[in-house]
């Protein structure tokens, strides 16, 4: 193998001392190599290796290229097997996927494949590994297929063919169509070899990584593995690395736990906790015992120790195990292994978002070695630092967090500052307990790195005040105006000052020291400096100053005077903003230029753009894999905390403002209904008219350039692109040329019912408020017939959907769980738990259609003898979305009624109501009482007189169903939790059974029941004694309905 | 667990091997290796192995002269490709006997050769040494009959 002339050529090579030197030497054997392909037909085999090498090396050295594949091709077909080995070698180095030479070696890989010899056949393989694309996976995969499932092929060739095929899979995953090929994949984890397995394990994971579902099966093989490799201590010496039975092999089989949900079969369950169990404390014990065994020691036991870890994260269920791992990381944080403070932190980063709150409370137990953590000289430290900072904050310290973040801001490493920025205005909007707050911490953000400082950052800020009260936009206007002055400025500053004087600044002009003058000045100081884009939203602001200012001459003198001057700027936009600002201002209609420039309207509350983005990051981010939604889920849960607070009417209304089709009325009464639109009311109360027509307003356009301008409010139309530009104009009450929408506005404004109404009920309001609508329009509208009639239609549904209930109900109050009502849009169902005199309700709301519900609200009755109380409900349920809610009960005494809930909601333009029994009766609260001898049985029994309210005895006709004894038996058992007594009643047909009922701080009420049946006459007697005649009355008659049949 | 791409890189910076898993023109090559060469070389001993790279995972390790490099996935165990290189390393030196750049310079080609025993498309293919040493042994064998016809093992 050995080539003397590639030895000396690299030699020579080396020697060069300089650049030039080497490019000459290289330019000379391309040269030579060239003549001897051209000219020699007859090139020997040996030649060709050694000039094949040669062009590696200088290809390898950084130089194109450009001939000599085809030779290296020719070597694929040579007879010796060197020759063959180096022209593989070439192939996979020269040519690249998608090479117009691979056609050409598809057919001698597929020999090679084909070939008795199994070196040829790894050739072949490693070949195709390297370079295979889509063509060679059409052609080829069926060979390497076979060579991977054979049982006559060599291991070695095997492993090969394992990873070759997930090469192909991975090119075009349609070679492998799961059906009937992932249990043959899977079977090959029973080999013996590791080596095998290990490759194979790698294809698995390949194919679970984009089809999880298919390859279900795989997991208990895995368990099963990690039990044998980690618990039985079963494996080949080989497979030792550093005492550390086959690391890889662990790792990916712990990888692949982590696209599949907690197992359900208990003993794999348990099996899994053992196994990680065992690596968790074998990686602890090889750190404090194996200190001078070297690194790779203690590497081996971490590797397999954090993807161990990273199952437990998964599963989120043992806290002991997680709890364990937070004291385990917390020592590693302040260890000198950087690789292993480093994981730490990462893995951290990942716990926090644990469903155990202990688990992180002991992670914020290290917050001071973390914050610490910002300043290590190592870059990869502090990235980790910032991530785990941003996940483990909370309300309690994020004031301290984000001051931390802030301060270490200056300091901070370009590469991690826009993610800095980025996490300091999540979490500060997040967690802000006061908004005033969060408005300072971004200033302070655009002020020291306003450069990191992307838009939708601070275009989150205007959505925020915007939709804020007064306070806030005049601290706001006052803040930004003082941030604004400073001579430094950021342009960012000077962009989110421009917006907000222009639509708060007026909050803050009666003050000495910001009277519009003032104000005017300090955007006109500012104005030279800025680049185009923000003197666009610059002269906005000015227009809106006059419009505001209108009595102010200084202002609006100076207003005019800056739009002519840049009537005739080299910029098209800015021109054209100036032109029509300027043709409005001479237009002088006043009214006009009022409802052109009125204030904006709120924004519809949503996700911020930027808690987004870095949701997007953070999807693509560590292991979440199989719950890949999942970190993503939490976070939209966590909606930032300031954002819920608002009634949630807005929300609401918002919410039907986009869902009804004819969006702007609708938008424009709903934002009335609120109050909301109050601002938005033309000042004008005599002119109602509006006689701005559309004539009116291209009048103005005439002048200008304008083709497209929108008829709404001046914004900013600077402000986001896309989306964020559609919402401020597709939301807006773009009232004009629309004269009736108008005077309604105007009516409606001073004939606005009491508000409180809409607190109580919220769907028969909004019915309530359609014929209200109704009335003031003076004539019903074709669409408020539509929805009168919609209703009738609804009572009659309900009717059958009621009728429905009352039999799940019956079921339900016998069982622990089911559905209590369903439609073909909504399914309620329940999940109780009850114990002593406490219970437990989990509602299941779950949406079936493929349209959202909005408004949604659950109301439940109050009831004397029972203390209720429920959780929250989200107003929104998505399509194919479920949401929860839990009522937790407390019986005070044995009561006779049931409570009800009601439900209310939109949906598809319609209101619904509906109510349901929840399926709560005396007997959920008796728990059985185990009386052992006839004796304790009548002393009881006799306690309790004949014939007073205390007993009830009731005779009825048995139902077929009750004829069997086992039947009436299993009825009190496990419906009404009553302990069945046997061997009190000598017939054995009759029954007789007693419980516990718990009332009022768990006080004790014994209920007796006895059962006798006369076989002849198919009656049964059924007598009911205790202590409390409701209790004796209800369990008869719950009883007696379910034994009749009724 | 997949390998992006592998480098060996001199103190110099000069490759001393590269080997891609993924789809990488030639200029993505170029300018990977430009810009993690500079993140690595001069970076102090003590801090840790890691670093972050575009969407990926830069993982590497001094031995001696040269820099082993290997560029995972983010959601790929860290230590564990630390092994890798390890593991590498070691059937290196068993097979060079006591390895040195200059072996790998010489000897290019059989580095390359036993790179693809170790990590084959980017994924670990054999993790006995014993078992890679065999094959390779095995080969150089077979390589170095030059003048005999192939045999059937």
């Amino acid at each position: 193998m050995d080539m003397r002339g590639l030895s000396v050529f690299i030699s020579e090579i080396r020697k060069s001392t300089t650049k030039e030197a080497e490019q000459k030497r290289v330019d000379k054997e391309l040269a030579k190599i060239r003549t001897k392909f051209k000219t020699s037909a007859n090139l020997k085999g040996y030649d060709r290796k050694k000039y094949v090498s040669k062009l590696l090396y200088i290809y390898m050295l950084g130089y194109d290229i450009d001939f000599g594949h085809i030779e290296a091709v020719n070597l694929l077909s040579a007879d010796k097997y060197s020759e063959k080995h180096t022209g593989y070698l070439a192939c996979t180095l020269l040519l690249n996927e998608g090479h117009e030479l691979l056609t050409l070696i598809t057919n001698s890989i597929k020999r090679d494949l084909a070939s008795r010899d199994p070196n040829d056949q790894c050739l072949g393989l490693t070949a195709i590994a390297n370079i295979g694309g889509k063509e060679q996976a059409e052609a080829l995969a069926d060979d390497v297929q076979k060579l991977l499932l054979s049982g006559d092929t060599k291991l070695l060739v095997r492993k090969k063919a394992a990873l070759t095929l997930l090469r192909l899979y991975r090119k075009y995953p349609e070679i492998l169509p799961p059906d009937a090929w992932a249990s043959r994949v899977i079977a090959l984890l029973n080999g013996k070899d590791l080596g095998v397995i290990t490759s194979v394990m790698s294809l698995i994971l390949g194919m679970v990584e984009k089809d999880p579902k298919s390859y279900v099966e795989a997991v208990q093989k895995a368990i099963r593995l990690l039990v044998k490799l980690v618990l039985n201590r079963e494996y080949s010496n080989n497979y030792l690395y550093y005492g550390i039975p086959a690391p890889w092999l662990q790792c990916k089989l712990l990888q692949l736990l982590q696209y599949y949900s907690v197992p359900t079969d208990e003993g794999l369950m348990s099996h899994i906790t053992q196994v990680i169990n065992r690596i968790i404390t074998g990686a602890e014990r090889s750190k404090q015992n194996d200190k001078n065994k070297g690194v790779s020691k203690t590497n081996a036991a971490h590797s397999v120790f954090f993807e161990a870890l990273n199952v437990a994260i998964h599963y989120d269920l043992d806290k002991t195990v997680l709890i364990t791992a937070t004291q385990i990381l917390g020592k590693y944080l302040s260890e000198r292994d950087t690789n292993l403070r480093y994981l730490s932190l990462d893995t951290m980063s990942r716990m926090a978002y644990s469903q155990h709150n202990e688990v992180i409370v002991n992670i914020r137990k290290n917050q001071d070695t973390i914050l610490l953590a910002l300043k290590d000289p190592d870059i990869s430290i502090r990235r980790r630092a910032l991530d785990l900072l941003y996940s483990m904050c909370n309300k309690v310290n994020a004031g301290q967090i984000v001051g931390e973040l802030l301060s270490y801001l200056p300091l901070s490493d370009y590469a991690i500052r826009e993610e800095l920025v980025l996490k300091v205005a999540i979490l500060a909007e997040k967690f802000a307990v006061d908004l005033s707050w969060y408005v300072d911490v971004i200033l302070n953000l655009v002020s020291t790195a306003g450069d990191y400082v992307s838009d939708d950052i601070w275009h989150r800020v205007v959505q925020i005040v915007t939709n804020r009260d007064e306070d806030l936009q005049s601290y706001t206007s006052q803040t930004v105006f003082i941030a604004m002055s400073s001579v430094a400025a950021h342009e960012n500053t000077i962009k989110l000052g421009s917006y907000i004087l222009g639509e708060f600044g007026y909050l803050i002009s009666n003050k000495e020291q910001f009277v519009p003058a003032l104000q005017l000045d300090l955007l006109m100081s500012k104005f030279d400096m800025v680049s185009v884009p923000t003197k666009c939203m610059m002269l906005s602001a000015y227009m809106k100053f006059y419009n505001l200012y209108i009595q102010d001459s200084f202002v609006t003198d100076s207003v005019k005077e800056i739009f002519s001057q840049h009537r005739t700027f080299i910029d098209a936009e800015l021109q054209q903003r100036a032109n029509e600002y300027y043709k409005m201002i001479e237009s002088g209609n006043t009214k006009l230029l009022g409802t052109l420039l009125e204030a904006m309207p709120h924004f519809p509350e949503r996700q911020s753009s930027v808690m987004k983005r870095i949701q997007d990051r953070d999807a693509e981010r560590k292991r979440m894999r199989a719950h890949g939604g999942e970190g993503a889920d939490e976070e939209e849960e966590e909606e930032p905390a300031a954002f819920i607070a608002p009634s949630q009417l807005l929300q609401q209304n918002i919410q039907l403002a986009t869902q009804a089709p004819q969006t702007k009325t609708a938008s424009l009464f709903d934002f009335l209904d609120d109050g909301v639109g109050t601002t938005a009311l033309p000042n004008d109360e005599e002119d109602l008219g509006y006689n701005a027509s559309s004539g009116d307003l291209s009048d103005f356009i005439g002048g200008g350039a304008s083709s497209n301008y929108n008829a709404a409010p001046i914004g900013n139309n600077n402000i986001g692109g896309g989306d964020m530009l559609d919402e401020i104009f597709g939301g807006v009450p773009a009232g004009i040329g629309n004269n009736s929408s108008f005077n309604y506005q105007q009516d409606y404004g001073y004939q606005q019912p009491p508000q409180q109404s809409f607190t109580t009920n919220l769907a028969s309001d909004a019915a309530n408020l359609a014929a209200q609508r109704k009335q003031q329009m003076g004539g019903a509208s074709i669409e408020d017939l539509m929805m009168a009639t919609s209703l009738n239609e609804q009572a009659e549904q309900n009717a059958a959907v009621h009728q429905d209930a009352q039999n799940k109900l019956r079921q339900l109050l016998v069982s622990r769980d089911g559905v209590a009502i369903e439609d073909e849009n909504l399914q309620v169902k329940f999940k109780s738990e009850f114990h002593g005199n406490k219970g437990r309700l989990n509602i299941f709301y779950g949406n079936k259609s493929n349209q959202t519900i909005t408004q949604f609200r659950a109301d439940v009755s109050q009831h004397p003898l029972l203390d209720v109380t429920m959780s929250n409900v989200t107003p929104l349920i998505a399509a194919k979305a479920q949401s929860s809610q839990y009522v937790n009960v407390v019986c005070k005494g044995a009561f006779s009624d049931a409570i009800t809930l009601v439900l209310h909601f939109e949906f598809n333009r319609k209101f619904f109501r509906f109510n349901v029994k929840l399926p709560i009766a005396v007997h959920k609260f008796i728990e059985p009482l185990p009386l052992n001898s006839a004796d304790a049985f009548f002393a009881q029994w006799n306690a309790i007189p004949k014939d007073t309210p205390q007993e009830s005895v009731r005779i009825f006709k048995q139902s077929e169903q009750y004829l069997n004894v086992d039947n009436t038996k299993a009825l009190l058992r496990d419906g009404f939790n009553i302990a069945v007594l046997e061997n009190i009643d000598p017939s054995p047909l009759n029954v007789v059974a007693a419980g516990v009922f718990f009332g009022d701080n768990n006080n004790r009420t014994n209920v007796l029941l006895r059962i006798q049946v006369n076989a002849q006459k198919q009656v049964f007697r059924l007598t009911v004694r205790s202590q409390d005649e409701v209790l004796t009355q209800q369990v008869q008659q719950y009883v007696q309905q379910y034994l009749e049949g009724a | 667990m997949t390998v992006q791409f592998t480098l060996l890189i001199s103190r110099q910076g000069k490759v001393r091997l590269s080997k891609w898993y993924a789809a990488y023109n030639q200029t993505e090559r170029a300018r990977s290796i430009r810009e993690i060469t500079n993140m690595v070389i001069g970076r102090p001993s003590k801090l840790c192995n890691f670093l972050d790279w575009k969407d990926q995972r830069v993982v590497y390790k001094r031995y001696a002269s040269l820099y082993f490099i290997v560029v995972v996935d983010k959601t790929d165990n860290e230590l564990i490709t630390m092994e890798i290189i390890h593991h590498f390393v070691e059937v290196l030196d068993r097979f060079f006997g006591n390895v040195c750049e200059l072996d790998l310079i010489f000897n290019f080609h059989k580095a390359y050769f036993i790179l693809d025993e170790v990590l084959l498309n980017g994924e670990v293919q054999e993790t006995s040494k014993k078992a890679i040493l065999r094959v390779i042994q095995a080969q150089n064998t077979l390589q170095d009959n030059t003048h005999e016809h192939q045999f059937v093992t």
